[in-house]
C-alpha cells in the first residue's frame, strides 16, 4: 500500500502535487474562521430564540467552593503586587500561597510585606530556584482547597475572574479549566497589538471552539483553574516548560474534561519587542511535540484502557494542523519560489487577500463575544498586518518544531535551572 | 526653728518665674507671675514678684530663676511666709512641695512596673504633659519598646504557629526530586534502607544531584503547615497571642528639666 502510494506521488507532475499541497493548505487555512462562524450562527440562533422565549442570557454563580490561588514568583518584584491584590477579596472563600522560587531581588521582602498585611496570604520560600513545577508542587502540600488557580505572576484577575472560573468545576467531570488569557496594554507597540489580536481569536475565541469540539489541550498557566484531587491524583506538576499543556494533557488522560471559562478574563504581560516573542514562541511550539508526540503520544493509544475519543482528536489535530501541515505550507511555500518566481507577486497578493478575508472573519467573531467591543474593535484595527504576523509565527514554528524533532532543545531551555534540566527525563 | 538661723542668706537679684501648682499636681499657668529675687539660701528662697496669684502659706509654687548663661532653671518651694508691698508681694519659701518632687532626678524616668507588666512613669502622663508645655520639662525619647496591641502591656516574643501562635511546632523534612518536580515527606522516600520517588519510581538518589532537602513546620496545637514559623507575641498582661508585626511599637518618654543648682548661686565660703 505505501509503494503504492510512492508511485502515485512519484508519477505526479510538479503543477498536481502542487495542487494537492494547495488543497491541504485550503483546509489547513480557513478552518478555524468557518468553524468560527459556525459557532457564532449557532449561538445567534440560541441567543435569538432565548431571546424570543424571554430567557436571560446569564446565570448567577452558584458554585462556591473553597480555592486556593497559587502564584510562583522568580525575581517578580515589579508585578506581584499587583498580581495579588487583584485576587484578592474577588471571592469569599479564598486563600493564596506565595511560593517564592529563589529569587534573588527584592520579590521575597515584597511578599512579606504582603503576607503581613493580608491575613489569608501564604509564603512558602524555596532558598534554591528549583523551576515553577516544583513549587506547584510545594504548594500543593499546603494547600487544603477544593480548586487550585494558578496564577502568573505578571497576569491580572478581573474582579469576578475566580468566580467565573470555577463555575464549570460545579460538573464533577471536569477536571481542569482554562481561563480566557488576553494582553495588557495592548496598544502599546505593533508587537504586543499583534498579540493582542491573536490572543482574542486563539485564545478568547479559539478555545471556546476547542472546548466545545472537545479538544482543549491546555490551560495556561496564566490563569487556571484545576481540581485539587485531581491534581493529586496525576501526582503534581512535571517538569517544563511547557508544565502548564502537560498539566492539561495529563488531567485528560484521567480521565477528565477540560472546560473553557471565556468570561474568567485576566491580562497578562506580553513581549514587547520581536526578539523576546521569538524567544517565547519557540518555548511554547517545541511543547507540540514534546508532549503531543513523545510524553502522551499513549492517549491515542486505542488499545489502551483509559483510551478517550477527544483525547485522540486532540492529538491528530496537532499532530496534523500544527505539524504536518506546518512542513506541507512550507514545502508550498518553497516550491513556489522555485517555479513560480515570475508571478511571485500575484502569489503573495493573492495569499494576503485570502488570509485578510480570514482575518475578517476571525474579527468578527471576537466582536460578537467581545465584553469591551470598543477596546476590541481598536486591537482588530491591526488586521491588515495579521497576515505578515501569521507568517512569522508559522516561521518560528518550522525552527522549533524541527529543532525539538531532530535535537529535544527543549530540555535545554533555561526556563528551568540547569541542575533540575540536568536530573529531568528526557522524553 | 528659723531657716535664717539655719542657712545664712545672700542677696541676688536675678527675673524669676513663678508657677503655682495646682491640687492635682499640674501648673496654674494662667496665674504665672514674673518677678525677682531678692535672697537666696541653700535651703529656700526670698521672692518679690507681681501680685497676680492670690498666695497663701503653705502653697506649692514652681520658680524659674533665669541663668547667667541664659535659659531659666527651676524648683520647687513651699511658701512660709508673705508680705504685701506695692502692688507687690513678698514671699519666703523652703524648697519643698510638689514641684520640687517632680524636679527631682529620677522620678521623671518610665520604669518597669512589675504589678502592671507595663512600663510607666511614676505619676500622670498628662501632667507631665503640661508640665511640659509651661516649659517646665522637656520630653526626651528614652527607648522603644513593643508593647501588645490591646492592652499595652509587655509581650514575650518566639517563633511560633501563623494561624494560632502556639509554639509547639515541629519540623517536617521535604524531599525535592529534581527528576520529577516531587515534593513529598522524606518518609515517603525511605524505601528498603534506600531513596526512592514515591512518583516516578527512580532509586538510589543522590542528595544535591538528584534532590534537595527542604525544611517546613507543623503546629501541634492545630495542625496548621508552614513553611517556617513566624515571630509571634504573647502578652504577659493579657495573654493575647498576635503577630509580631501587629505588636504596637511605644516611645518611652522620659522628661528632663533644668533644675535650679542653688549651690551654684551662693558665693564660695
Amino acid at each position: 500500500m505505501l509503494s503504492d502510494l510512492t508511485y502515485w506521488l512519484s508519477s505526479l507532475h510538479p503543477e498536481q502535487l502542487l495542487a494537492l499541497v494547495s488543497a491541504l493548505l485550503i483546509v489547513d487555512t480557513p478552518r478555524y474562521a468557518l468553524s468560527k462562524l459556525a459557532m457564532v450562527f449557532y449561538d445567534s440562533v440560541v441567543d435569538f430564540v432565548g431571546l424570543l422565549r424571554g430567557r436571560s442570557g446569564r446565570n448567577g454563580y452558584g458554585y462556591c467552593p473553597t480555592v486556593c490561588a497559587i502564584l510562583v514568583a522568580h525575581n517578580e518584584e515589579d508585578t506581584l503586587d499587583p498580581t495579588l491584590r487583584s485576587v484578592l477579596g474577588t471571592y469569599p472563600r479564598l486563600e493564596v500561597i506565595i511560593v517564592d522560587d529563589g529569587s534573588t531581588d527584592a520579590t521575597r521582602h515584597i511578599a512579606q510585606r504582603l503576607v503581613d498585611e493580608f491575613p489569608g496570604v501564604r509564603l512558602l520560600r524555596k532558598e534554591n530556584r528549583g523551576g515553577k513545577a516544583s513549587a506547584y508542587n510545594l504548594a500543593l502540600r499546603f494547600a487544603s482547597a477544593e480548586v487550585l488557580v494558578v496564577m502568573d505572576c505578571d497576569t491580572e484577575a478581573d474582579p469576578n475572574a475566580v468566580w467565573e472560573a470555577v463555575q464549570p468545576l460545579a460538573n464533577p467531570h471536569v477536571g481542569a479549566v482554562s481561563a480566557a488569557v488576553l494582553v495588557r496594554e495592548p496598544m502599546r507597540n505593533l508587537v504586543t497589538c499583534l498579540q493582542a489580536f491573536e490572543y482574542l481569536h486563539s485564545i478568547f475565541v479559539g478555545r471556546l471552539l476547542m472546548s466545545r469540539l472537545g479538544v482543549l489541550g491546555i490551560v495556561s498557566g496564566a490563569f487556571g483553574a484545576f481540581r485539587r484531587d485531581v491534581v493529586v491524583r496525576v501526582g503534581g506538576w512535571d517538569i517544563g516548560p511547557g508544565d502548564d499543556s502537560d498539566m492539561t494533557m495529563r488531567v485528560r488522560k484521567a480521565g477528565y474534561q477540560v472546560a473553557y471559562a471565556p468570561y474568567a478574563q485576566c491580562l497578562t504581560n506580553v513581549p514587547q519587542t520581536w526578539a523576546a516573542l521569538w524567544k517565547q514562541r519557540r518555548r511554547w511550539n517545541r511543547g507540540a511535540i514534546r508532549y503531543k508526540c513523545r510524553k502522551h503520544v499513549d492517549m491515542a493509544a486505542v488499545w489502551n484502557p483509559g483510551f478517550l475519543a477527544g483525547n485522540f482528536f486532540l492529538l491528530v489535530n496537532v499532530w496534523v494542523f500544527n505539524i504536518a501541515f506546518l512542513y506541507t505550507f512550507w514545502f508550498f511555500f518553497v516550491w513556489t519560489l522555485l517555479h513560480w518566481h515570475a508571478e511571485l507577486w500575484h502569489f503573495v497578493v493573492a495569499s494576503y487577500l485570502i488570509y485578510i478575508l480570514f482575518h475578517i472573519v476571525q474579527a468578527a467573531a471576537i466582536l460578537f463575544y467581545s465584553t469591551d467591543r470598543g477596546r476590541d474593535a481598536l486591537v482588530c484595527c491591526v488586521l491588515p498586518l495579521a497576515p505578515a504576523y501569521q507568517f512569522f509565527r508559522k516561521c518560528v514554528r518550522l525552527i522549533s518544531v524541527t529543532e525539538e524533532i531532530f535535537f529535544r532543545a527543549s530540555f535545554d531551555d533555561p526556563f528551568y535551572p540547569d541542575h533540575v534540566r540536568a536530573a529531568t527525563f528526557r522524553w | 526653728m528659723n531657716d535664717r538661723r539655719i542657712h545664712p542668706r545672700f542677696r541676688l537679684d536675678r527675673p524669676v518665674v513663678v508657677l503655682p501648682v495646682l491640687p492635682d499636681g499640674s501648673p496654674d499657668v494662667e496665674h504665672a507671675s514674673k518677678g525677682a529675687t531678692l535672697d537666696v539660701a541653700r535651703g529656700g528662697l526670698q521672692l518679690d514678684i507681681e501680685a497676680r496669684a492670690a498666695l497663701r502659706e503653705g502653697a506649692s509654687l514652681a520658680v524659674g530663676v533665669e541663668q547667667a548663661g541664659g535659659g531659666v532653671a527651676y524648683e520647687g518651694v513651699v511658701v512660709r511666709h508673705i508680705r504685701q508691698r506695692n502692688g507687690h508681694v513678698a514671699f519666703g519659701g523652703v524648697f519643698a512641695g510638689d514641684a520640687h518632687r517632680l524636679l527631682e532626678t529620677g522620678s521623671r524616668l518610665p520604669a518597669f512596673s512589675p504589678d502592671k507588666l507595663a512600663y510607666d512613669l511614676p505619676g500622670s502622663n498628662q501632667v507631665y504633659d503640661k508640665w511640659a508645655q509651661a516649659g517646665v520639662l522637656k520630653p526626651v525619647l528614652m527607648d522603644h519598646v513593643q508593647v501588645c496591641p490591646r492592652c499595652g502591656g509587655l509581650p514575650t516574643f518566639r517563633m511560633g504557629c501563623r494561624r494560632c501562635g502556639s509554639g509547639r511546632l515541629v519540623e517536617d523534612q521535604l524531599i525535592h526530586h529534581f527528576a520529577c518536580a516531587n515534593v513529598d515527606l522524606a518518609s515517603k522516600y525511605e524505601v528498603d534502607g534506600m531513596l526512592k520517588c514515591p512518583k516516578c519510581r527512580t532509586k538510589k538518589l543522590v542528595v544535591g544531584s538528584d534532590y534537595e532537602y527542604l525544611t517546613t513546620h507543623r503546629c501541634l496545637a492545630c495542625r496548621w503547615s508552614d513553611y517556617e514559623p513566624t515571630r509571634v507575641g504573647h502578652c504577659l498582661r493579657c495573654s493575647l497571642r498576635f503577630a509580631g508585626h501587629e505588636a504596637v511599637e511605644r516611645e518611652l518618654v522620659g522628661y528632663d528639666a533644668q533644675r535650679l543648682d542653688v549651690l551654684a548661686l551662693l558665693p564660695p565660703s
